[in-house]
């Protein structure tokens, strides 16, 4: 929208490509050994034969636990309920939120003003409070977790969208298709929605980063993933107790939550560039 | 019959404000009406509503007949029918009234496949004599450019080549050259004065600009804080203006002219 002289602009475009490079590698590492997973892993969850709280070595990468379950293994299960939690978390608050959002955008009048205050009030309300109310109700298991966390992250998307879609439908390209007789549902497709995407696409991508970390704070506090299945939180909190005879059983899940948080955020920073034509570089 | 009819067409907003109050005019086909006003004055309200359509919030009373079809009280179906085969709109801000995701060859295409049915080699061909009628040279770069990529004046072009690409027999101009750069203004304003003529598009202008208006119009209303006060023949409105603000507008305008050493303080007699 608003236009830049060009050369500032190519610096930034290509230290966001950078982002984007760094993030995809990161996340890209995880997923890679995530998918490897579910093929092979270098011992069962519940094998306890290694002894407990076995030192790195031996076939044990990474040791063992206080039961005498491998690390590494269990660092990979955490892996994969890492990345579901984030990919259903986006699925649930992006097609709640946008939908939400999209008919918060069309409404006027006393509903437009009912929408925003709903959304605020669904917005004050900690992402981490609602899920842990959700979660006291409804159990403690994976599914609920990432329906809690999406439920949470739809309020915001809502809210962001909906701001878009006004701003959208105030610009005279949508008048001119109105005057041109083109039909709501088509305006909403081909203007509405592809306007606002790059933004919505970019927030999402940030909240899955959000969404990972908040069902790993579940899994800490013992409100997320229940055991035996090992989510990253839980990970960390059983270490806790041994984290100055064993630190690397606190140190590999830490490093791993940090590595794939930090590789999300920085792909969302640089896929703003794929999705936005005035900052792509002109054929 | 005319085209545009509009009778005590009233705007009032939520709170019950007027915003516009008993305006009337009436284009007929092949006409070229002005309305001239400040900002606030309700000109592009009046101009929306003669399509129907007004920002939400807003509410019309009173008539307007577009091509027969009463666009305040029929059903939103019949609205859109007839908005798409009649009239097309020129907005001011060429930025924003091009869809910045899309490029320009698309956005011209997109009426031209929907109202006309043409696809694949004839809708391209459509297009490139789309740009060439609003005097692009380059239609190729320029077809496949996105909005950011485009001059002002060339994204304006864009826009009305959009607007006429259906033939439309009303264009409603919307301070189409208030946005551009001086030379550019002229350069737009002869363009939609031939090209309304060749076709013979009725136009309904509106300006806040004395002298644009007399280029392109030849009646003209004069529009101040919602309500109609003054209309005419457009020489007749420079030459004697009764209304105390038409006479500042043309005040100011001549003494501009004269201001600029008068060289065409005469062309504006009668």
């Amino acid at each position: 929208m608003s236009r830049r002289p060009a050369a500032p602009g190519r610096v930034v475009s290509r230290r966001r490509s950078l982002h984007l490079m760094i993030g995809l590698t990161l996340v890209g590492i995880l997923a890679a050994a995530v998918i490897v997973s579910f093929f092979w892993l270098p011992f069962k969850p519940d094998d306890t034969s290694g002894g407990r709280l076995a030192p790195p070595g031996g076939g044990h990468l990474l040791g063992t636990d206080k039961l005498g379950r491998d690390l590494f293994t269990q660092l990979l299960i955490g892996g994969r309920i890492a990345f579901a939690t984030g990919l259903g978390a986006v699925a649930v608050g992006g097609v709640l939120g946008v939908t939400g959002g999209l008919l918060a955008g069309f409404a006027t009048r006393w509903l437009d003003d009912a929408a925003a205050v709903a959304l605020d009030i669904l917005i004050a309300f900690p992402t981490l409070l609602l899920a842990i109310l959700i979660v006291a109700g409804a159990g403690a298991s994976l599914g609920t977790a990432i329906l809690a966390i999406g439920l949470g992250m739809a309020a915001v998307v809502a809210r962001l969208t909906r701001v878009l879609v006004k701003q959208v439908l105030a610009r005279d390209y949508i008048t001119a298709a109105r005057v041109a007789g083109v039909s709501w549902p088509r305006i909403v497709g081909t203007h509405v929605l592809p306007n606002i995407a790059p933004v919505v696409l970019v927030n999402l991508a940030l909240q899955a980063g959000l969404a990972v970390l908040a069902e790993a704070s579940l899994s800490y506090l013992g409100l997320g993933t229940p055991p035996p299945n090992a989510s990253w939180g839980r990970l960390l909190f059983e270490a806790q107790a041994t984290v100055l005879t064993s630190p690397l059983a606190a140190l590999a899940p830490g490093i791993a939550l940090v590595a794939l948080v930090i590789g999300v955020n920085l792909t969302a920073d640089g896929l703003r560039d794929l999705a936005d034509p005035t900052r792509r570089r002109s054929r | 019959m005319s085209l545009l009819t509009v009778e005590g067409l009233s705007i009032r907003n939520s709170s019950g404000a007027a915003l516009v109050s008993d305006v009337s005019f009436a284009v007929a086909p092949g006409d070229r009406t002005g309305l001239i006003g400040e900002s606030g004055s309700g000109k592009s309200l009046s101009a929306l509503a003669s399509v129907g359509l007004l920002p939400p919030g807003l509410t019309a009373t009173g008539s307007v007949r577009l091509d027969g079809v009463d666009m305040i009280g029929a059903p939103e179906r019949r609205r859109t029918g007839v908005r798409g085969r009649v009239a097309s709109v020129v907005f001011q801000e060429p930025l924003t009234a091009l869809d910045p995701l899309m490029t320009a060859g698309r956005q011209i295409a997109g009426p031209l496949r929907r109202f006309q049915g043409l696809k694949g080699e004839a809708l391209r061909t459509a297009v490139r004599v789309a740009l060439e009628e609003v005097r692009l040279t380059d239609t190729e770069r320029i077809g496949k450019a996105y909005p950011h990529q485009l001059s002002g004046g060339q994204r304006q072009r864009v826009a009305i080549a959009m607007a006429l690409a259906c033939r439309p027999r009303l264009l409603i101009a919307d301070e189409p050259t208030t946005a551009l750069d001086v030379t550019v203004q002229a350069e737009i304003l002869d363009l939609l004065d031939r090209l309304v003529d060749t076709h013979g598009t009725a136009l309904l202008f509106i300006t806040h600009d004395l002298p644009v208006v007399a280029k392109v119009a030849r009646g003209a209303h004069v529009m101040r804080m919602g309500r109609i006060v003054e209309s005419g023949p457009i020489i007749d409105l420079i030459a004697r203006p009764s209304d105390p603000y038409t006479q500042t507008l043309v005040e100011s305008a001549r003494r501009f002219d004269a201001a600029l050493g008068g060289a065409e303080g005469d062309s504006s007699g009668s």
